[in-house]
């Protein structure tokens, strides 16, 4: 077990500057959200004290009530007015119907970042055995008292867990933001989205985004793996090669057979993990209104057959990646 | 006194090219072997397939392991330094040691510091931006700090100068070298390594030539220096095997000649490595 945390810690050594790097990025685009915010604020303080009142007319409070929300201000105090039929009545739930697509709104957030790692986790899987053959240092490891399987195993660990582990601390982050945010942005829009946010359940949220970063990384083990075997092999450019020669090959097939057949299996185990974003983004543009929940059961996703194709997929590869790792083909 | 490498019909083969060719040797503990052979010979196929890094036909054991099956095993117990530079240039020189603390239970930190602090590398400085020569004393710190009992070094003064070469091989006799361990040294530069070894092997086009201790080769190889005039009655009485012109003299070396029997024609000596190595590859390189 001690090899294999060493080896962990080792990726983490190698890679430690382009995940800090990743979350200073990140914080960055943060900060500027809230300097918009801030600016956003300003704005809207200012129309507040030059009108005396905002009026936001036509506000659809729930499925049959459209009423008016007027925000006045009596001194320093601010005031909140929903006037329309029943409104006031209605005002819980319409709280609870606004929460839907805020929620949306916050989980379309976090799979941004998520797109954005992965993107970087890419690079990180077709230089995983590539850099080390390119600087030698493969036989440097191999001359350590640890197994092809301890070399392999904590790289792609040191990746799976680097994409779930990056993107839940970076969404924790995000949704810090957001709230500070909201704070920045003071009163009335303090109060009232905080009504709104109290209908949202944060465990939920991210036990939730949690489950489906654990149904990502099984359903992108393929894609990892194939990047990984073509570093095994390739002379350069690994990444250009494991993602280009796929698709020049599905466009190749379909030109050929007049199928996209290829195209489908490419997506099917290459790119499953996107499936709850397009899933997701789906319910969002279809589901507010209609009662739908904005992140569906995740444990469907990973309790079911295509799951297992994709974990059938990744085993298969993973041979292929350690009978060529072991052939030690170097890059010179 | 127990056997440390054992190859038996070892063979690998690239396409139509045999760099290893039925390859059989046994090498006891406590010696200093030197693999010579020129280059393309097979000298780090073989070094490979002892380290488990190649797939090859027939048997071996090393330090009574089979080296492909389990070779995190024999590295528990075995060094190795290469001809090239291959530590990951990323790493700092601290956190090269730190590692090598955490994943190989047999490295003493305290002893490859003190040969450190003997050098001028910097603990702070990423590998990469350190000259060869420290990429190799590095290199050869860390494996002499670590408790090993077979170390194999190919071709480890490859591109460096003359001072560093001589101070690469006193290191590793101070440091490392004792009876119960044993030392693979693969060099085309023999006279380099001679004076050190107990034993040589030489290897040419896959196939091992000869594998003798160094005592049994001074008394097998004899070198007789006579004018030049009598090369040509001598040469047919005593058969050299090889033969080259210095300072106006003929240089005989002869194989299994008695040297008393010598004694009259010439200057007799033992040849150097070096000399009995040119001669027998002197038709085959």
């Amino acid at each position: 077990m001690k090899p294999l945390m060493m080896l962990l810690k080792r990726e983490w050594l190698e890679w430690q500057r382009v995940i800090i790097g990743t979350i200073l990025v990140i914080t960055f685009l943060n900060f500027l959200m809230l300097l918009s915010v801030a600016r956003g604020s300003s704005y809207f303080h200012e129309t507040l004290q030059r009108e005396g009142h905002i009026n936001l007319e036509d506000i659809k409070i729930d499925d049959e009530n459209i009423g008016n929300i007027d925000i006045r201000m009596d001194g320093n105090n601010v005031e909140i007015y929903v006037e329309g039929e029943n409104a006031a009545g209605d005002i819980n739930h319409a709280l609870e119907k606004a929460s839907t697509p805020v929620a949306f709104g916050l989980r379309l957030g976090m799979q941004g970042i998520f797109i954005f790692v992965l993107f970087l986790s890419l690079f990180y899987f077709s230089d995983a055995i590539y850099k080390e053959r390119a600087d030698a240092s493969t036989l440097f490891y191999r001359s350590l008292p640890v197994s092809d399987h301890h070399i392999l195993g904590s790289k792609i660990a040191a990746g799976l867990i680097g994409v779930i582990g990056l993107t839940f601390f970076l969404s924790i982050e995000y949704l810090l933001f957001v709230r500070l945010a909201i704070t920045v942005w003071g009163e009335p829009v303090n109060t009232m989205i905080a009504a709104v946010f109290k209908q949202i359940s944060y465990v939920g949220l991210m036990w939730d985004w949690f489950s489906y970063l654990i149904y990502a990384a099984i359903r992108m083990g393929p894609l990892a793996l194939f990047l990984m075997l073509v570093g095994t092999y390739v002379k350069g450019r690994p990444l250009l090669i494991g993602i280009g020669g796929p698709i020049l090959a599905a466009i190749s097939w379909s030109i050929i057979f007049q199928s996209a057949a290829l195209f489908k299996v490419i997506g099917k185990f290459f790119w499953g993990f996107n499936l709850v974003i397009i899933d997701s983004w789906k319910n969002a543009i279809d589901g507010i209104g209609d009662g739908s929940i904005p992140y569906a059961n995740p444990w469907d996703y990973i309790f079911n057959l295509e799951t297992l194709g994709a974990l059938m997929a990744s085993g298969l590869l993973y041979y292929a990646l350690w009978f060529v790792y072991r052939k030690n083909i170097p890059t010179g | 006194m127990s056997t440390l490498i054992e190859l038996n019909n070892v063979t690998k083969t690239y396409g139509d090219l045999r760099a290893l060719d039925s390859v059989s040797l046994e090498i006891p503990a406590g010696r200093i072997v030197g693999l010579v052979g020129p280059n393309g010979a097979g000298k780090t196929t073989l070094l490979r397939a002892l380290t488990g890094e190649l797939d090859y036909e027939g048997s071996a054991k090393v330090l009574g392991v089979e080296p492909r099956e389990k070779r995190a095993e024999l590295m528990q117990n075995t060094g190795v330094i290469h001809d090239i530079a291959v530590l990951p240039s990323w790493m700092k020189v601290k956190e090269l040691l730190n590692f090598m603390e955490g994943i190989h239970s047999g490295f003493n930190r305290e002893k490859a510091e003190t040969f450190l602090k003997t050098t001028t590398i910097p603990m702070g400085k990423k590998i990469k931006t350190l000259s060869k020569g420290m990429k190799t004393q590095l290199h050869l710190a860390v494996t002499l700090a670590t408790e090993t009992k077979l170390l194999i070094l190919d071709e480890p003064t490859h591109g460096l100068d003359i001072l560093f070469r001589k101070q690469l091989y006193s290191s590793v006799l101070e440091d490392y070298f004792d009876e119960e361990k044993t030392l693979l040294i693969s060099t085309h530069q023999i006279e380099e390594v001679e004076h050190i070894l107990s034993d040589v092997i030489f290897i040419n086009k896959g196939k091992i030539l000869l594998y003798t201790s160094i005592e049994d080769l001074g008394k097998r190889y004899s070198q007789l220096t006579i004018p030049a005039d009598q090369a040509d009655s001598l040469r047919e009485k005593l058969q050299p095997i090889s033969e080259y012109s210095l300072l106006g003299r003929k240089v005989f070396l002869l194989d299994n000649t008695e040297t008393k029997s010598l004694v009259g024609y010439g200057d007799v000596q033992t040849p150097s490595v070096a000399d009995i190595f040119v001669a027998l590859m002197g038709g085959q390189a």
